[in-house]
């Protein structure tokens, strides 16, 4: 299954659209645009994303419009960025995401809407990673999914994507430690907010770097309470039930570093 | 509008929540799905409401969302005119509304300066381009669905979820006398509005995906959750904000109660925390969570 799939968990923040604020936001810009350059390279024909910032709390729901566009502003980030979008959605992608969790005893809502407010996150992934224009599908983050249920849409979203020809990358959109400067700030001056969240951050980094799939998993609770990690890693749980965490697997880091205090990081399946 | 310096004031406050479901029931020409009616009680709720803006001329409504959370602050809209549709990300089956605006911003102007002396972190939101949340809009459509009173919106400052129950309702306090302030010294009369549920457990599926308005499968999402509801509206009926706040705490781990977003503490701050009995005009589940519509005449005061 995992020969027809490419991996990839990138930040979704729009300050990656502003290089020139920090440094740090230009560093993890440019291997978002590595990874594109690449995918574009090996020939991937379709991106499925998940990200963070699309949240259901009903059950979960799949973009099934055929051309999602428009501008869209962030509620945080408004003065950053306007985000236009133009999303070309893979037809047949959606249709297996529908009926395959459907199979599994998923609540699941078609998004087929004239305005619907893509989220910021799969918006920065987009233009960052989509150069070539493939066609892409969208999952939500169901508020209510666990861990464990994160893990089996991971599962259903690789075999929706197997089930077609050409390479599918799975893009996880999401962040790292969560803890965010709650005043102004100047961008130039960011960091990670809080040096324990550095610590783990740079661990769980590290085990994802040398596949060390046992220790991420004993390390994934301690390390969700003690820096309040985006979303309680369930871009972890649809990037190991997609099979990016399989033994001999490896998650790359090609970039870390901080945005508005919580901790990003852009890193590469193997 | 010109400022009348120092003769302004809340003239009421509305406990106003915000579900979709209640303009989606509505079907107004604003909201693209229709349905075949739904959540009536809460409806005939919000009438008191509306007829009392067309009584008082309120000058301005400003309205606190949780649906607007922000990390950094706290944010008010600040553009003359905001115009668009606002597909709601979360029931967009249900809520696809097209939505404009006058924004008041001198007096938007006026609470982001206020907030900033007493120590807030404040910002303006000056894009055009913005798509107001849905809980603005619900609650705002459901007080006056003419949209012809110019609006104030203030978003949430997301620390009490991110954090702890406790954190930033300090804020809320401060928030709601940057408001007073802000509103007397622009001369306004203003009516406010908390859109905040009370309890906020909910159903995690479509009891009926097929037919949404299906009252046959509303109600409330716990037993104790509705009791929990029942004693704050009685606390608020009474004026009894002491037994009120001292419940908060407890009431917001047991339920979620969605005051945690800090509406209704900014409500009450703004007003002066008074302590009149609240007038109770409606309460009802909307997928499992408990809302009441509740109002605090200021100029009635306490008579009935």
């Amino acid at each position: 299954m995992s020969q027809k799939l490419v991996y990839a968990w990138v930040p979704g923040l729009p300050h990656l659209l502003r290089p020139d604020l920090n440094p740090s936001y230009a560093e993890l810009a440019s291997a978002c645009k590595n990874i594109g350059m690449q995918f574009e390279k090996i020939g991937v024909k379709r991106i499925l994303y998940y990200s963070t910032q699309w949240l259901s709390v009903l059950g979960q729901s799949v973009q099934a419009r055929a051309h999602v566009s428009g501008v869209h502003v962030d509620e945080n980030w408004y003065d950053i960025a306007s985000l236009e979008f133009d999303f070309k959605l893979d037809p047949s992608l959606a249709e297996n995401l529908i009926s395959l969790s459907r199979e599994d005893g998923f609540q699941v809502r078609p998004v087929d809407y004239e305005g619907f407010p893509v989220d910021t996150g799969t918006i920065v992934a987009n233009q960052l990673l989509n150069n070539a224009g493939v066609g892409t599908g969208m999952y939500s983050c169901c508020v209510y999914s666990d861990y464990e249920e994160t893990i089996r849409i991971g599962r259903l979203m690789a075999s929706a994507a197997s089930r077609l020809d050409g390479l599918t990358a799975i893009v996880a959109v999401s962040g790292l430690s969560g803890r965010y400067f709650t005043d102004k700030m100047d961008y130039s001056s960011d960091a990670i907010r809080d040096e324990s969240d550095h610590r783990w951050n740079e661990k769980f980094l590290s085990a994802m770097n040398d596949g060390r799939w046992s220790d991420i998993e004993r390390l994934r609770a301690d390390y969700c309470r003690e820096a309040k990690v985006d979303m309680g890693l369930k871009a972890l749980a649809i990037l190991k039930g997609a099979g990016a965490c399989e033994p001999g697997r490896k998650l790359v880091t090609k970039a870390y570093g901080p945005i508005y205090g919580s901790g990003a990081a852009v890193l590469l399946g193997t | 509008m010109q400022a009348k310096n120092g003769s302004g004031q809340i003239i009421s406050g509305w406990l106003a929540p915000h579900p979709p479901h209640l303009v989606y029931a509505e079907n107004p020409p604003q909201n693209e799905p229709k349905s075949r009616g739904g959540w009536e009680t809460l409806r005939h709720g919000y009438n008191a409401c509306r007829q009392s803006l067309i009584e008082k001329k309120p000058d301005v409504i400003i309205v606190h969302s949780p649906h607007w959370q922000t990390v950094v602050g706290h944010h008010v809209l600040c553009v003359p005119k905001l115009k668009g549709l606002s597909v709601d990300p979360i029931f967009p089956h249900l809520f696809r509304y097209h939505f404009e605006m006058n924004v008041d911003c001198e007096l938007a102007s006026a609470i982001h300066d206020e907030g900033e002396a007493l120590g807030l972190t404040m910002r303006k939101m000056q894009n055009p381009s913005f798509r107001v949340d849905y809980g603005t809009i619900v609650t705002l459509h459901m007080m006056n669905p003419n949209w012809d009173i110019p609006v104030v919106g203030m978003s949430a400052n997301n620390s009490p979820y991110f954090y702890d129950d406790d954190v930033a309702q300090d804020q809320m306090l401060k928030l709601g006398e940057a408001t007073r302030r802000a509103v007397e010294k622009t001369g306004r009369r203003a009516v406010l509005a908390a859109s905040n549920t009370l309890s906020h457990l909910h159903f995690s599926k479509e009891p009926n995906p097929d037919l949404p308005e299906d009252m046959s499968k509303e109600h409330i999402f716990s037993q104790a959750q509705y009791e929990w509801d029942m004693k704050i509206i009685e606390m608020l009926k009474h004026g009894n904000l002491d037994e009120y706040f001292k419940a908060l705490p407890k009431y917001m781990r047991e339920t979620f109660a969605e005051v945690k977003a800090g509406s209704l503490t900014w409500m009450l701050s703004a007003m002066g925390m008074p302590r009149i009995p609240a007038r109770f005009h409606a309460y009802g589940a909307v997928i499992g969570t408990g809302n009441a519509i509740m109002e605090w005449d200021l100029e009635r005061g306490t008579k009935p």
